[in-house]
């Protein structure tokens, strides 16, 4: 089943062409890594599928489960099964972790039709789920990111995601500042969120994070397209040869 | 109306016949002699007087109506409410009093007379309440056990604008220690407020003091606070302005005594229309006293934030020790706030630090909230409850923090 249909997708910021006709399409049950050098434009993909304000797009369309996704607001396609792993997570003073998690998942409970939990239903619930993460339960208690180093933002980003279930999960350079047992745990808690009905959506600079998170397919960018898709091993070739050859084809 | 007519407006009052005349009387030359506020005067000149030569007032008479004080009981505490400015005894609860004793006019200890106003001579409109005021919350404290007294002010709905007059006086004894909250409600009606509250702290005494300005939406309130503190004592104070179409609330305090120690919160939500200005005022006499104050200011609408902080270090308050920060948060293109802290540091032992800071909700934060399935709306009101929180939530009394937050949502539809 088509889950995402990106085609001939053209954005820009301030102005600036970054997206110069994307195409890329994913299937419930695939996991896709995107991989590209700095400036490749590969994070602002992820952001204007989230639909990140800053972000103009001016051309193409994007599918999600067949319903024009640019039509939606952001919270609407959070609704709908979309969810970004942000490479830099926001931190939010004065707001508590726990209550801005209870109110995400609410919001996404009730706009599928199901019941709200109230706040001990869901300390249950977000226990549980914290496991996933191997995270420490006090930082349910501190403010959303709020001097939480590095991988515990990490982390926190993929609570949220095991808490929101998404059909879609994007992930924007998870893997960036995290040592490689962080890395292990995140990867393990991805791994773990994976299932037939979903994908995952992997954007990184490094072959590092797809030797625990195996892609189906290997994606790269560059100047704002996809230049290049093939399976695990493209990766392998790229940490072998980098990017330039794929450049000089493209 | 002119100014001159408002002043006399408001002095025309029958003069009480009380044990306090003479002091009315004097009150009532120094209002005179400094006139009603214009728009350049120095301590006016951000806030915009115009509203209040808009309307006139009659002075409030005693009622027979019996408001409803239901969602403003605050359990445990000793209570006494004044409608339209007279005690009101079926509302209010002075039982269990030890040792604190809380007393409406007529009836309270003559000692406390002593201490009685005290201050804020160049307020005009601490001059027209010490000239009216009709009623007065005694409260006197003399023991370390902690409790919470309840000053509630209601104002009933009346054909016409009335001014009523709330004042207050609360002397803390060497060591005692209590937690004042003083709060202001009425209709949503036009009708005007003037209150005084003076408190005064005993050596090593303890005054929490939490004021909740949350008058109806076409409401003047003209606020005062005076404090004075004797050697080690300490007052931690908490003022939210959430209410009104004009509020101004102008506190002052006093080190007077060694090692002293302040703590000053204040929040002002503005929306709409509403022009809501603090100013404070500590002044630093002693030597050693520590000074940390802490203002916000949210201002949504067209509405206008006015904070005016004023640290003064004498001469003699050697080793000086004051933070003050200002952070303000702009909710709308055409909402204004002026923040201004002011220094006036008269010795060079000291410390003092300060800051201000102007800025609107962060895009960032927002679509963070957003990306996660909330609407723009619930993430602005998780966003402004946040800035808020650092003030609201230091107050320790559950009931009163859950009605604060509902008054807050209320104001932020």
């Amino acid at each position: 089943m088509k889950l995402l249909e990106v085609k001939g997708l053209k954005a820009s910021v301030e102005g600036i062409s970054i997206l110069r006709g994307v195409d890329l399409e994913i299937n419930a049950g695939e996991v896709h890594a995107i991989m590209g050098l700095n400036g490749s434009g590969k994070s602002t993909l992820s952001k204007v599928l989230a639909g990140h304000p800053s972000y103009q797009v001016t051309g193409g369309e994007v599918l999600f489960n067949g319903q024009d996704l640019f039509e939606l607001p952001p919270e609407e396609r959070a609704r709908v099964g979309l969810f970004l792993a942000f490479q830099y997570p926001v931190e939010v003073p004065g707001v508590s972790n726990s209550a801005f998690l209870r109110l995400a998942y609410n919001t996404i409970q009730t706009s599928r039709g199901k019941d709200e939990l109230d706040p001990l239903e869901f300390d249950d619930l977000v226990r549980e789920r914290i496991k996933v993460v191997e995270m420490d339960p006090a930082f349910l208690d501190r403010s959303v990111n709020e001097g939480f180093s590095g991988g515990e933002k990490k982390r926190n980003e993929i609570l949220q995601m095991a808490l929101l279930d998404p059909k879609l999960a994007i992930l924007d350079e998870t893997d960036s500042g995290l040592d490689i047992d962080a890395l292990r745990i995140v990867a393990n808690g991805v791994n773990s969120l994976r299932s037939e009905h979903n994908a995952i959506v992997m954007v990184t600079h490094y072959q590092r994070l797809l030797n625990y998170i195996v892609p189906d397919f290997v994606h790269v960018m560059d100047a704002g397209r996809i230049v290049k898709t093939g399976d695990k091993t493209l990766a392998l070739e790229l940490e072998e040869r980098g990017y330039d050859w794929l450049r000089a084809v493209a | 109306m002119k100014s001159d007519d408002c002043l006399a407006g408001l002095l025309a009052d029958a003069a009480q016949r009380d044990a306090f005349s003479v002091l009315r009387g004097q009150a009532e030359v120094r209002a005179r002699a400094l006139k009603f506020p214009q728009d350049k005067d120095d301590d006016w000149r951000l806030t915009g007087l115009a509203v209040l030569h808009e309307q006139e007032y009659l002075p409030a008479g005693k009622t027979t109506q019996i408001p409803s004080i239901e969602g403003f009981a605050i359990p445990g505490s000793c209570r006494i409410v004044f409608v339209d400015g007279f005690y009101h005894p079926a509302l209010s609860d002075l039982s269990g009093q030890d040792e604190i004793r809380v007393s409406p006019l007529g009836r309270e200890e003559k000692s406390l007379h002593a201490h009685f106003d005290k201050g804020m001579k160049d307020a005009v409109f601490a001059q027209i309440n010490a000239r009216n005021f009709t009623d007065c919350a005694w409260v006197h404290v003399q023991g370390e056990i902690q409790r919470i007294v309840h000053v509630l002010h209601v104002t009933t709905p009346h054909q016409k604008p009335v001014v009523s007059y709330g004042r207050a006086l609360v002397v803390l004894e060497a060591n005692a220690r209590v937690t004042l909250v003083e709060e202001y409600t009425g209709p949503d009606s036009p009708y005007s407020v003037n209150s005084m509250t003076e408190a005064v702290l005993g050596e090593g005494a303890d005054l929490r003091h939490i004021r909740v300005q949350r008058e109806g939406a076409q409401a003047v309130h003209l606020g005062h606070a005076l404090v004075t503190l004797s050697r080690g004592a300490h007052y931690d104070s908490t003022a939210l302005a959430l209410g009104g179409r004009f509020s101004r609330y102008d506190q002052r305090v006093l080190h007077q005594g060694e090692g002293s120690d302040v703590r000053l919160d204040g929040l002002i939500l503005a929306d709409e229309s509403q022009v809501a200005d603090t100013h404070t005022r500590i002044e630093h006499l002693a030597p050693g006293c520590r000074s940390l104050q802490q203002h916000k200011c949210i201002a949504n609408g067209n509405s206008i934030a006015v904070f005016s902080g004023n640290i003064v270090v004498h001469r003699n308050a050697k080793g000086t020790d004051t933070r003050q920060s200002s952070r303000n948060l702009l909710l709308s293109s055409k909402a204004r706030i002026d923040a201004q802290p002011q220094l006036e540091i008269m010795n060079d032992d000291v410390s003092c630090k300060h800051g201000a800071t102007m800025g609107k909700l962060d895009a960032e934060e927002l679509f963070y909230l957003m990306s996660r399935g909330l609407r723009e709306s619930q993430a602005r009101k998780l966003l402004i409850h946040a800035f808020a929180a650092e003030i609201v939530d230091r107050i320790s009394i559950q009931t009163l923090v859950r009605s604060l937050r509902e008054s807050i949502d209320g104001r932020l539809v």
